[in-house]
Order: structure tokens, then sequence, then C-alpha cells
């Protein structure tokens, strides 16, 4: 009997030693879960703040910046680079030997639908968070609409057509969606920012500055009624009232418009805030996590040694066409760097080098980011929507809604006039054609051209040479690893 | 003296005073152990009526005084009494009481006699292993147990190994589960000193592991480490050396500077491009980069010195040991250093108290190059740079231009040392740099500092009755000392100023068990059960950081806490989530009369990386056996024992990351607003959630048969079947979807196997005799099922394309090898124009003769993404091992063979994205016109047709190889000749490693533990010679 005494004694020791419930339990340490979030204004701010985010990313599946690619596969720009193996997507893109695995694609693609999952969770969320005034709850919502609209237009003009999703999707919807074509996918940012626009400020304070405007909602809006070539009435009206707002006004020196200084200034109607201070390296390249803009570090000449400017790798060299074209324009000095004309000033030529440089976005030694790696924090904002850029939307609306041409030539000669070019005086196709110029010399370098090519039909006869093929090249194909992802639910752009 | 006067004490003390000698002339005889003939000293020589006559000496040797045919008992401690008739020159054999059949094995919270096992234990034995200049751990498992598969990392000092328990079970980490004398350890076991290892138990099927339940799902391998032994209360001292010298094996073939300069015409030429070089033979043979960068005769050093002591009332074994290494590639480099130091004790603190513990402590430091990567490795840079360009730059006028000088200025951070400044090429771009000079640009020291220690008490109950508690710790503190100094090695690869970086973590875990134990004999059946409660839990903290520009470019000086600088200070750290996993487990093994054999085992396991829902899992287990030559009616003299078993079991992964199941909010998606660019914190979900995530589970069945032919064979085999449901997996999202896929229990996968044991061992004499084992495995693994609908998994990629070249796919192998099927080289244009799909249109139309003919798999009628295929399998379907033991006189030989058959490497050593990359010397036999090769195609620098800008057979090789692992001859001093100089059993050897490799791969290494199959230029193994000794005094 002692035995079994001992035994159950030491069968209770047993149960003694079981753990207590909270033994298992973890505690999140350093982090938060999902479903105790959203549960304050700071919280809905930060999850505003994270679709914004997406805004600056560059570096997914490689280098994928906007508005150089833009100008690379435009005839204003080369690939450049170390030589043809440098960067396979901006070549692809440059000579158009697309391919459903090759070129820019995947990076673009995966960046806008980050940034529509993150707009579509805030709306989703915004209206549960207690503590919440009305009015931060409108215009929050209204920016991050205006944010889905961004970039589903983006992908709209990358890829004609898309999948339209306007909310988060449960697993059992993944494989549900279809292509929408262009015209239901405009229809989704046409509405996303008619709603936007009343609830958006009309001015933003020094600290926000960034942050959505009606302004930007409206030349966005403008800008997408240009590009599907439909409601130009509406388009010229949303630009003269952007115009008449009276917020924005010219910079009066076309030098001024990118320097640091003028970042957010006062013709910036839309920007794309970047920061030296994110002090990241490679580890996080491809994360989406730096705040660098390093556009600005492959824009810039390779190897350089000299005044002013710093060493960059030598991407998208400016073609002679656009130096060429630029000759007698007061701004192609501060559009184009001649490389081999700086005083004390020294570069390796790279691949398809022209001795032209972009100079909008040009590295800077004063710009030089002191911390992480210096090439992926470049502070240089990005100029989406420039005043001049709403002036010369405006002129054209009017033009091809068959609006005054009197009030068209003066917004377009409003542009010129602040770099001393003599106004334009036509009317007809020939003030069309006297605006797409325009928009080339003043915008050049700044992603605009390509685009502005194919709305208006002349992208196969200008880049034809290139290797563009119409009914093909004026969208990327669907980037090949997301077809097979999304197991037959997508279907390829035409002629890939 | 001792052996004198030992036995005479025994003899008085155990027998009262001797009578009844000296009657007649003296016989001489001797005692042996059966099995190996080896002398048994001190054995007790008597009369039938008890009265002691004598003992045997050290050799075993004794003399009696009676008469022939008298009656003799022979008695010795561990052995069975045996009576013989005195005969002049008698050999008494007597068979020890722990004969083969009835040793005891560990089975995890208890041991089991090996002849009642129904499980598939395998076990490793301290004399299986000694003196064979392991350099860590699991090289003891490799090749000398069927089903265990252990690939070397590489051949980096310090490198670890690839485990494999039958096959690999889980895409989700198949690591076997580590006991270390009964603690669970984190992080590996090479903090283990091999010297000290008494026996390593691996429970291979279920049935065994699921007492470790939750996470016996890979196999469990249980490590017990020496104790005191044997009763005599003398302490011994071992002391064993060895030193060797490391080179490497092989080299592989690659163009010399001639060969390369006329190839690369050849492909401008074929390009339509001017051809670059002028004079190719200009070059001569150029830089060879292998012989620059491999380190000849590496030394390798391991000394141990052990005291160890028994006696009825206690025990300890006490060890020091230090290993040193050198790699054989970058002197100065790659270098490990371990050090090590162990006291193992027993006490009977009261006649039912015994307490005990075991305490190891390890420091390791080492210093590793990059390997196996295609961006930056020694070897893989060794391969592709261009031969032309030599090791220094020493020409004057090289030096005075670009890339050297900036503005007629030296680069201040070009790479330099003694020898000059090294070179750079202005043939080869991106990460393909001068080897050397790379090699001087980091500098990564990593240490560990760890305790292992264990504590339990064991209380005799009576009855039958014990209860055993023990607590363990392991407690490890690790990190690493970093330098990289500013540096320029070509346009692409350069750091203006310097980074000194610093790391330190702390992992510590403590685990608790508590068991009962119950053994009963009730006449001819036997129960022996135990029950328990477990718990163990895990945490560990981290703090880094780093500092740019610090004014030294010397490793040695760099620190962080240099005063200037201080905003270019970076600092991490945090704390892991804690880690818990708490259990209740029992095991009842049952026998009749030692015939009939059953165990069942349950466990229950609750693990903190799982949600509430799904937290416990439960893990059965039954096996049943029997032994047939126990049985009245076994008569084979042919088979004379054998025993069959059988057996099902589960068993759990919990291979999950904390709070995987959640969703959680990740920072660090920011924003600057405002003209000051005010960061602003964003935040979103780092995932979708899953909170059903739950155990991965893996059902075992196990067959298996255990024979011994006659005297001196034995067969041992196993067939199994191990299907592993709920794998965790994450299936690939498409990107609309917008957030990456959580982890969930969908995948399911299959490994079946025979692993099969044989082995001959016999003695001719004391002196003379011969042990052959071997085994072999066959493993088939496939996964059949992952869950998302498109049936794969990406895997590995290769290059800066990213070439997609493994894939997890249903109903293949695991990691496969995937791309295009080639088909031969078009010899001419009339090949390429006829290569037409069934409407006449030409497959490959931008092909031209000399290019590959690539296979339209789907029969689409087109070549495409959708023709990529099988090519390839990275898992061997059999692996063997063999170790042939021989005795003669003083001199006793190992040779240790190992090998893999039916695999395949992708070799992607070469950069195919760049076209002035070197290439291998398989590249002569290229195709240069109709009829010149079939084999490999033409090279251009123009390559439209993809030839090497796509995944394809062309780059997969047979994996095959058999090795002699080692080879060692050695010699044991005669006793008398030690005894002079003060020491007992001393062994003088020379042991070769990695003598000879047998096989058709043509990269540095077939085996390729680290990167699955894939070779991007791995660390290759040393071929090493060394000489060693061991003795012990007392």
């Amino acid at each position: 009997m002692k035995t079994i005494h001992l035994s159950l004694l030491a069968a209770g020791a047993l149960t003694v030693a079981s753990c207590g419930k909270d033994f298992l339990n973890v505690d999140p340490i350093g982090r938060e879960l999902e479903i105790n979030y959203y549960q304050n204004p700071g919280q809905a701010y930060e999850a505003l703040v994270s679709v914004y985010d997406v805004l600056q990313w560059n570096d997914q599946n490689g280098f994928s910046i906007m508005y150089l690619l833009q100008t690379v596969a435009s005839d204003d720009a080369h690939a450049g680079g170390s030589d043809a193996s440098d960067q396979p997507s901006f070549v692809a893109y440059d000579n158009f030997s697309l391919t459903p695995n090759l070129g820019p694609q995947a990076g673009f693609w995966r960046k806008n639908y980050r940034g529509i999952y993150r707009a579509n969770l805030f709306l989703e969320k915004i209206d549960g968070v207690p503590g919440t005034t009305n009015e931060f709850v409108q215009r929050t919502t209204a920016e991050a609409k205006f944010l889905r609209a961004y970039y589903y237009l983006d992908l709209l003009r990358l890829f004609g057509s898309v999948p339209l999703i306007t909310k988060t999707l449960s697993p059992q919807e993944y494989y549900e969606v279809t292509m929408a074509t262009p015209e239901q996918i405009f229809a989704q940012v046409e509405a996303d920012l008619l709603a936007a626009i009343p609830n958006l400020p009309l001015e933003v304070g020094a600290s926000e500055k960034g942050r959505a405007t009606q302004g930007a909602a409206k030349a966005l809006l403008a800008r997408g009624y240009l590009y599907m070539n439909t409601n130009m009435a509406d388009a010229a009206q949303l630009c003269e009232e952007v115009i008449q707002s009276g917020v924005y006004t010219l910079t009066p020196n076309f030098a001024d418009i990118f320097t640091r200084a003028n970042e957010h200034g006062p013709e910036s109607v839309f920007e794309i805030a970047y920061s030296e201070n994110s002090t990241v390296g490679w580890e996080v390249f491809g994360s989406g996590y730096g705040e660098g803009n390093v556009g600005v570090q492959m824009c810039g000449m390779r190897d350089y040694s000299g005044p002013e400017y710093s060493t960059g790798w030598g991407f998208a060299p400016i073609s002679q066409e656009l130096y060429d074209a630029m000759v007698g324009d007061t701004r192609r000095a501060h559009t184009i760097i001649v490389g081999d004309s700086i005083a004390g000033g020294t570069y390796t030529p790279g691949y398809q080098n022209t001795g032209y440089f972009v100079k909008k976005y040009a590295p800077r030694q004063a710009g030089l980011s002191a911390d992480g790696e210096p090439a992926l924090n470049w502070g240089n904002n990005v100029r989406v929507i420039r005043y001049s850029d709403v002036l010369l939307m405006a002129a054209e609306a009017l033009a091809r809604s068959g609006g005054s041409e009197a009030t068209a030539r003066g917004y377009l000669n409003q542009v010129r006039q602040r770099v001393s070019m003599q106004s334009v005086q036509t009317s007809g196709s020939a003030l069309l054609d006297a605006i797409a110029h325009e928009r080339r010399m003043e915008l050049a370098t700044e992603g605009h051209r390509f685009f502005d090519l194919v709305r208006t039909n002349k992208a196969a006869e200008v880049l034809g040479a290139k290797g563009f093929v119409a009914n093909k090249h004026e969208w990327l194909p669907v980037p090949q690893t997301e077809l097979d992802a999304a197991q037959g639910a997508l279907t390829q752009n035409p002629n890939y | 003296m001792t052996q004198r006067i030992l036995p005479f004490l025994v003899s008085l003390l155990a027998f009262g005073t001797p009578t009844a000698w000296a009657q007649t002339a003296p016989l001489k005889g001797t005692v042996v152990e059966e099995g190996s003939l080896s002398p048994i000293p001190n054995a007790v020589i008597s009369l039938a009526d008890g009265a002691v006559l004598t003992s045997s000496d050290a050799q075993g040797a004794f003399t009696v005084n009676v008469k022939s045919g008298v009656s003799l008992k022979v008695r010795a401690l561990g052995y069975t009494d045996k009576t013989v008739a005195a005969a002049i020159g008698m050999r008494v054999v007597l068979v020890s009481e722990t004969s083969e059949l009835d040793e005891v094995v560990v089975v995890g919270f208890g041991t089991q006699k090996k002849s009642n096992v129904t499980g598939a234990i395998a076990q490793v034995k301290a004399k299986d292993i000694e003196n064979m200049s392991l350099l860590r751990v699991e090289q003891a498992l490799q090749g000398r147990t069927a089903g265990v598969q252990v690939t070397q990392n590489s051949g980096q000092p310090g490198a670890g190994s690839v485990v494999r328990i039958r096959g690999t079970a889980s895409i989700n980490g198949s690591d076997p589960l580590y006991v270390v004398d009964g603690v669970v350890i984190g992080g590996g076991i090479d903090y283990l000193n091999p010297n000290d290892i008494e026996t390593i138990e691996v429970l291979k099927d279920a049935a065994s592991a699921a007492i470790y339940g939750a996470r016996g799902a890979n196999g469990v391998i249980i490590v017990t480490t020496k104790s005191g032994k044997g009763a005599g209360g003398q302490m011994n001292v071992s002391v064993s050396a060895y030193q060797g010298i490391q080179n490497p094996w092989r080299k592989v073939s690659v163009l010399d500077a001639t060969e390369y300069a006329t190839l690369q015409n050849e492909m401008a030429a074929a390009a339509g491009q001017s051809i670059p070089y002028a004079d190719p033979r200009s070059f001569g043979a150029g830089t060879d980069w292998q012989d620059a960068v491999f380190n000849r005769n590496a030394p390798v050093q391991s000394i141990d010195v052990s005291m160890s002591q028994s006696s009825k009332e206690g025990s300890y074994f006490a060890s020091v040991g230090r290993f040193r290494q050198e790699g054989i590639i970058a002197p100065g480099r790659s270098n490990f250093e371990r050090i090590t130091a162990r006291l193992n004790t027993t006490n009977k603190v009261h006649r039912a108290i015994t307490v005990g513990m075991s305490t190891a402590f390890t420091h390791n430091t080492s210093q590793s190059v990059a390997e196996n990567t295609e961006f930056g490795s020694p070897l893989g840079r060794a391969l592709n740079m261009d031969p032309i360009t030599p090791v220094y730059e020493t020409n004057p006028l090289a030096l005075s231009g670009a890339p050297y000088t900036v503005n007629g200025v030296l680069r201040p951070n070009l790479v330099r040392d003694q020898g000059g400044i090294y070179a750079i090429s202005n043939r080869v771009t991106s990460e393909v740099v001068n080897p050397l000079a790379a090699l001087l640009t980091n500098t990564n020291v990593g240490w560990s500092d760890k305790i292992v220690h264990q504590s339990y008490a064991n209380v005799d109950l009576g009855g039958g009755f014990s209860a055993r508690t023990s607590m363990g710790i392991d407690l490890a503190f690790y990190g690493g000392n970093g330098f990289i100094p500013s540096y320029y090695l070509n346009a692409t690869n350069f750091l203006d100023t310097n980074l000194v970086t610093q790391s330190f973590n702390r992992a510590f875990s403590w685990m608790w068990d508590n068991t009962v134990a119950y053994t009963k004999d009730f006449g001819k059946h036997h129960v022996d059960a135990v029950a328990g409660h477990s718990a163990q839990a895990v945490n560990g903290s981290f703090i880094g950081g780093s500092k740019r520009d610090v004014p030294t470019d010397d490793f040695g000086f760099a620190t962080i806490s240099y005063a200037r600088n201080a905003e270019s200070e970076r600092v991490y750290g945090g704390k892991w989530e804690r880690y818990a996993i708490e259990s209740y487990f029992g095991r009842v093994n049952y026998d009749y009369d030692d015939r009939y054999l059953a165990t069942v085992i349950l466990r229950a396991d609750a693990s903190s990386r799982f949600g509430p829902n799904f937290r416990w899992g439960y893990f059965p287990s039954i096996s049943t056996g029997w032994n047939l030559h126990k049985e009245s009616w076994w008569s084979s003299n042919l088979i004379s024992s054998m025993k069959i078993r059988a057996g099902y079991g589960m068993s759990g992964n919990d291979a999950a990351g904390s709070l995987e199941y959640a969703a959680t909010i990740s920072g660090g998606r920011n924003y600057s607003f405002g003209y000051n660019e005010f960061m602003q914190n964003g935040t979103s979900p780092s995932q979708i959630a899953n909170p059903d995530l739950r155990w991965e589970r893996v059902g075992q069945a196990n067959l298996g048969a255990d024979l011994r032919w006659g005297k001196f064979m034995y067969t041992n085999l196993d067939l199994y079947h191990r299907a592993t449901y709920d794998m965790k997996t994450r299936p690939v999202l498409p990107d609309y979807v917008g957030n990456d896929a959580p982890t969930a229990n969908v995948g399911k996968m299959r490994n079946m196997g025979v692993d099969l044991e044989a082995g001959y061992e016999r003695s001719f004499s004391p002196t003379k005799s011969i042990r052959v084992g071997g085994n072999v495995s066959y493993v088939q693994n496939e996964v059949v099922f992952l869950g998302n609908e498109e049936g794969y998994l990406p895997g590995q990629r290769w290059g800066p394309q990213g070439l997609e070249i493994t894939r997890i796919q249903e109903g293949l192998p695991i990691g496969y090898f995937f791309g295009f099927m080639t088909d031969g080289v078009f010899q001419n244009s009339a090949d390429v124009a006829g290569y037409v799909n069934t409407e006449g249109g030409m497959l490959q139309p931008d092909a031209v003769a000399g290019d590959f003919r690539f296979v339209d798999v789907n029969g689409d009628g087109a070549i495409d993404a959708d023709d990529r295929t099988f090519i390839g399998n990275p898992t061997p379907d059999w692996t063997f091992g063999a170790t042939l033991n021989a005795r003669w006189g003083g001199f006793d030989a190992v040779v240790f063979l190992q090998g893999v058959v039916g695999n395949q490497i992708y070799n992607a050593t070469r950069r195919y994205d760049l076209p002035t990359a070197n290439l291998n010397g398989s590249a002569l036999d290229r195709w240069t016109g109709e009829g010149s090769s079939d084999l490999y195609p033409r090279l251009t620098a123009l390559d439209k047709n993809f030839n090497f800008a796509r995944s394809s057979n062309f780059y997969v090789e047979d994996g095959s190889f058999a090795r002699i692992k080692t080879a060692q001859l050695g010699y044991t001093l005669p006793e008398a000749l030690a005894a002079k100089v003060g020491l007992k059993r001393t062994r003088i050897y020379y042991s070769g490693t990695n003598l000879l490799t047998l096989t058709n791969y043509q990269g540095f290494d077939p085996e390729i533990g680290n990167g699955f199959g894939v070779d991007r230029g791995i660390y290759p193994q040393a071929r090493m010679h060394s000489i060693g000794f061991s003795t012990s005094l007392n």
C-alpha cells in the first residue's frame, strides 16, 4: 500500500507541475495585432499615411520609377546604365522588346495594387473608428479615394485593362476577379475623384504639404479625361476651377521649380514627397520601406567627379532628338545637363551615352544624404502635377472641346511668357500642335511625354523607329507571374 | 602491480583462503570475450566447490595447477559464469551478460532493451566514432545508419549539416529534434565535443518519436554524453589529439587567358560585332583565379583531455577540448575554433535517491566567407573572373587611368596590401570583382558561448515505482563583430566610408520534466510504463549597432565606441516573443516472456505558436514485435535470431513563427508631409490573418525485421510510409489581392522508403578481427498537395534576372529542378527550318545553326514559358554507407565509404547574364560547325535563342557520388612498451578524409547541403591528412 500512496503522490506532483493558462499565451512584443487596431484617430491617421506611403515606392521588382521609365519609353531618353545588361527592364521599355516576363510591369502592377488594398482597407475601417470627428472622417475618406483613383489611373494608363477591386478580398474572392475595361476603370476613378473633391481642402498648411487638395483631385481628373479623350468640356472646367482658385501661381524663374527649396512651391499642385531622412540601405530595397527617390541616383552621370552634381548610374541619357528639339528654347539649359561641358567635371560614359543628362532630377551634392545608402536616400520630391501642366491641360481641353481658343492661347502663352518665349497666335490644329510642343518643352523628363503620344495617337509615328508597335505597346504586358498566380482570372493584353 | 594484487584481494574477500593448489603440473589457459575475442582480465577461476584457484591477468592468461579434466568454474564481472574442463592451452569463451541483443537503447524518458524494441531506432556508439577526426557531431551519423541522410552544408570551417531522417517531411523545416542528456536543444548541436559522446540514438519512426510528440515529426536524435564507468574506483585520464592539413581535392576546368580571348572573339564575331582581342595568344595562360583563392595546407588541430571515475556512491566524467580549423579558401578569412568543457556526475545520496547533472560549456569563434551565391562568393568570382586580369595591377600606365584614378589622382579606397594594388577587371562587371580584393573588404567574426545544464533526481519509491524530476537549461550568447573598410572594387561595388558593426544575442530556454515510472513482472508478463509532464519556455533578446567612418581601416581597432560621427551610429534591438510548450505523455511497454512485445504511446502537446482554437495536438502511437527465436519451436541454425516489428504513430511539427496565425500591424509605411519633410508614421497589416493555423502532423507506418544469420552476420530491414498532413504552405497570391498571404494547413507530403543495414563481425583471435557494416536507404519523396490552386510554389531563383530554377510542385519531389528541356543542337539551318509544329510553323524562328533545340513539352506548337518542366531532382533515391574495420596484431584499419545515387545538381556557377564572364572548360567543346557538338551550343554575344539565359537541363548534372570519407590506419603500442612510460592503451594513427570521390559532377563538390542541390559556387570539402594519438594513463 505504501508504494501505491507514493505513486499517487507522484502522480499528484505531475498535476501540480502543470502550467497555468497564461503559460501558453503570447503577448506581442514590439508589434500590434490587426484585430486590436484602428481604435482611435491616431491609428486611423497612421493607416491613411500607409496609403500615401505607396506613392513613393520605386523599388518593386527592381527599379520601378514611374517618371523615369516613362521618359525612357518616350523619344526623350534612352535606357542607359553601365551596359546593355544593366537594367533589362529599362532596355525592354526603351526599345519595346517587352515580353510578359521582361519589362517594368511587375513592379508597377504590384505597387499600385498595394496602394489600392491599403486604400480599400482604410475605407472599410474608417467609419468604425471611435473618437473621430465628422470632419476627420470626411477628409481622410476623400484622401483615400483620391489615392485609390491615383493608383487606378496609373494602372489604366500603364496596362489598359486590369481587375477593378474596390474592397479587400476574402479568400473565396481571390480568383473571382475579372479584367475590367479601361472605361470601367475610369468610371471608378471619376467616381472616386468626384466624391473626394468636395471634402478635400482647398489648401493645406505648411506641415501638411503633400496631402491631397481639391486642386490635386480636379487636375488629376482632368488628366484622366484627357487621357481617355472624353469629357473635354468637363476637363476644361476642372482646370479652370483650379486656375481660378487662386491657390497656384507659376514659379517666376523656371530654373527654381525643381530645387529642393521649391518643394511644395507655388506651382506645385500635387507632389510625391521623398525624404533623405530614412537612412535605409540596400537590405530594404524591394520592400517599399525606403523613403528616398532612387530615380535621382539612376539618372546621374556615372562616376561623376566635379562641381555641383553627385555621381549617378547613367540611366535615361537624354536623346539627341530632345536636345535638338529644344534648340532655342530657354528651358533647355534647365532641362538638360551637357555632361562634356561642365568645367572641372568628368564622368564615365555609360550605355547609350549621348552626353546629355536629366537635370530636373539630377543628383546634386547639396542633397546627398549623410546616412544610410546615399543612392537610396535622395529626398527630391517628384512633381506629379505642376500648375503649368494644369494651364496646358486647360488650353488643350478648351481647344478640343470647342471652347474659347483665345482663352486657350492665353493659358498657353502664360506658360511661354514665364520662360520668355514668344507668344503663340495660331489656332485650330496648329494650336493643338503648339500645345503638344509646349507640353514636351515644359514638361520634358517628367514622365508625361509617352502618355501624351499614346493618347494623341502619335506614338507609332514618333516611337516606331524605337520599336513601338501600334495596338501593342500602348500598354505593358500583364506580368507573367501575375497571370500564373491568378489561375486564369486574368487575360494578357493584345499581341503579347 | 595492480593487475596482480587486485584479483588476489578479490579472491580473498570473496572466497576466503585459497586451498588445494600446487598438486599437479601447471596448466595454462586464457579467458576471452565471445565475439570480439578480446582478453578478459580479472576473471576468477575456481574449483566446482567454489575454492578460488587464481585469476586471469591483463592478457586474460591464467595458470592453474589441476589435473586435466577437472571441472573449473570461471566468472568475471559482466559475463555469464561458465564451467569448463581443465585442459592444456584451454580457451574459455565468456558470453557478455549484455550481449548485442540485450543492449539498452535510450528511447526518451527511459531506456529499453534493444531486443524488445518495437520501433525503428538506430544507435551509434562511442566506439564507432572514436578517433575518426570528426569535425562536428552530425558527422558521427553520416553514412552510419540507414534512413539518416547527413549532408554537410559545405567545407567551410564550422559549417553545419543538413540532417534528414527518412526524407523531407515538410516544406517548413525538416530538422530533427535534438535532445542532449534529456535537454531539448535549440540551434543545433554543434556545441558538442564529438569525443564526449557515449551514444547517439535516432528515433526514426513515429512509433518511437511519438514520445516527443509535437516535435517528433522529423525524427528525434538523442545524444547521451559520457559518464564515469566501471566499479574499479580508479581514475582514468585520457588524452587524444590530432593534427592535420587540408587541401582542395579538385579544381574546376575554366578557360585560360588565350582560350578566353579566342572565345570572346568568336562570340563577338557571331554577333556581328568587332573583335575585341587582336592577338589572343599574347595573353598566355593568364591568371588562375582558383589557385589565387585556395588556401593550401590549411591546418586542423584537435586536442582533448578527459578524466573519469566511478564507484558505488557515484561517478564523474570531466573533459576539456579544443578544436581549430583553418579553411581551404582565403587564408585567414575562413576558420573555426571550438573550446569545450564538460562535467557529468551522478551521486547516490540515499539508498533510494540518485541525483546527477551534466553541464557543458562551449565557446566558438568563426570567420566565414560568402559561399554558394552567384553574387559574390570567392569561388563563384574565381570561376567567372576573366583570366586576363592579373591579381595585382602593376602596370603604371594602367594605374594612371580609369578606373584606378579620378582626375589623375589614385582613388583612396582601392584595395591593396603588401603585394600592391589589386587589379580591377575592365571586362567583367557587376558582382564579379577581383575575388582576392573582395575578401579584404569584409571581416566578420562570429562567436558564441553556450551553457547546457541538466540536474535530476531519481527516487525509487519501491514496488516497481520510481519518480524522476529533471530541470534543464540551455543558455546561449552569440553575436558577431564586423568591419567593412572603405573600398573600390569596380564601378558598382564600392564604399566610400567604412562601416563597423556589432551584434549581441541571448537565448535562454528552460525545461522541467517530471515522470513516474513503473516496472513489474507478473509471471511471464512484463510491464514497463512511464507517465509524465513536461514544460519548456524559450525567450531571448538581441541588440546590435553600427557606425560609419571610424578613423581606422584595421578590423582589430574598428569599434563603435569611437567618439566621432555619433550621428552615423545606428542601434537596433529587441526581445523575442516567448515560445512555450507544455506536454503530457505516457508510454507502456509490455512483453510476454520477451516473445510478444507491444508499446503504446500517447502524448498531448500545446504550443504557444498557435491560437487558442487549435493549440493542443494529440499524438498517439502503437507498435508491436515478435521475437520468433524465443519460441520453443524455433530451431533454425541459419537464422539464429529473428524479430519482426510493426508500428504506426502520429507525430507533430509546430514549425511556425510566433503569432504567425495573426495579422500584425507593421510600421515603417511612412510618408513625409510638409515643407520640412516631417516624417509621419504609417501602419498597415503585415499579412492576412489565419486564426485556424495548427500543428502539422506526420503519420508513419513502419514494418521491420531484425535477423542474425548464424554467429557473425546480421541484417535489419525497415519499410516505412510517412504521410505529412496539414503541412503549412503560404500560397502565392496574385498581387492584386494587395497584401501577403497567410500560411495555412493545407499541404500534404509523402515519403516512402526502405532502410537496410547489414553487417559481418568476426574475431579470429584476440588480436585479429574484422567488422564490416553497411547500410542502404531508399527514399521517395512526393509533394502531394499544396493547397494553392496553381499546385506549386516558386522555389529558388538564379542570377539578377531571377530565373526560376526550382519548384515545389504537387506530384513531384520537393524542390525539383525546373526549366526547359533541350533536345540537342541544331546542326544546320535545315534543322532549324525543319523544326515545325503541326501547322508547319517554325517552333524557333529566331534560332540559327548551333542553337539549342528546345522541346515543346506541352505540344502547343510554340516554345514558351509553359514548356518548362521537371529537369532534375536534388534528393537522392539511394544513400549508402559502408565501414570496414580490421584488427591485426597491434594494427587496425578503418575504411569508411559513403555516397548517394540518383540525384542531380543544378550547376549555377556561371553568370549567364554577363557575356564577358569566363566560361567552363567544357566551352572548348562547343558547337562550331555541323557535327561538332550536340551538347554545347554555339557561343555568341547576342544569344537570341536564350541558349544560356534560360533554365534548362543544360545546367543539370548527375549528382551521384561515392566517397571514401575516412581511411585510417592505427597502431596500438604493446602494453608493456606503453607501461614503461606510464601509459595504458595507447594508439597512434593516420587518418585521411575525402581521399577519393567518384562522381560525374563537374563542379567543386557533389555534396551540397546548403542550397538544396543548387551549386552557385559552394565551398568544397577539404581533403585532409591527419595524424593523431590517443592514450590513457592512471
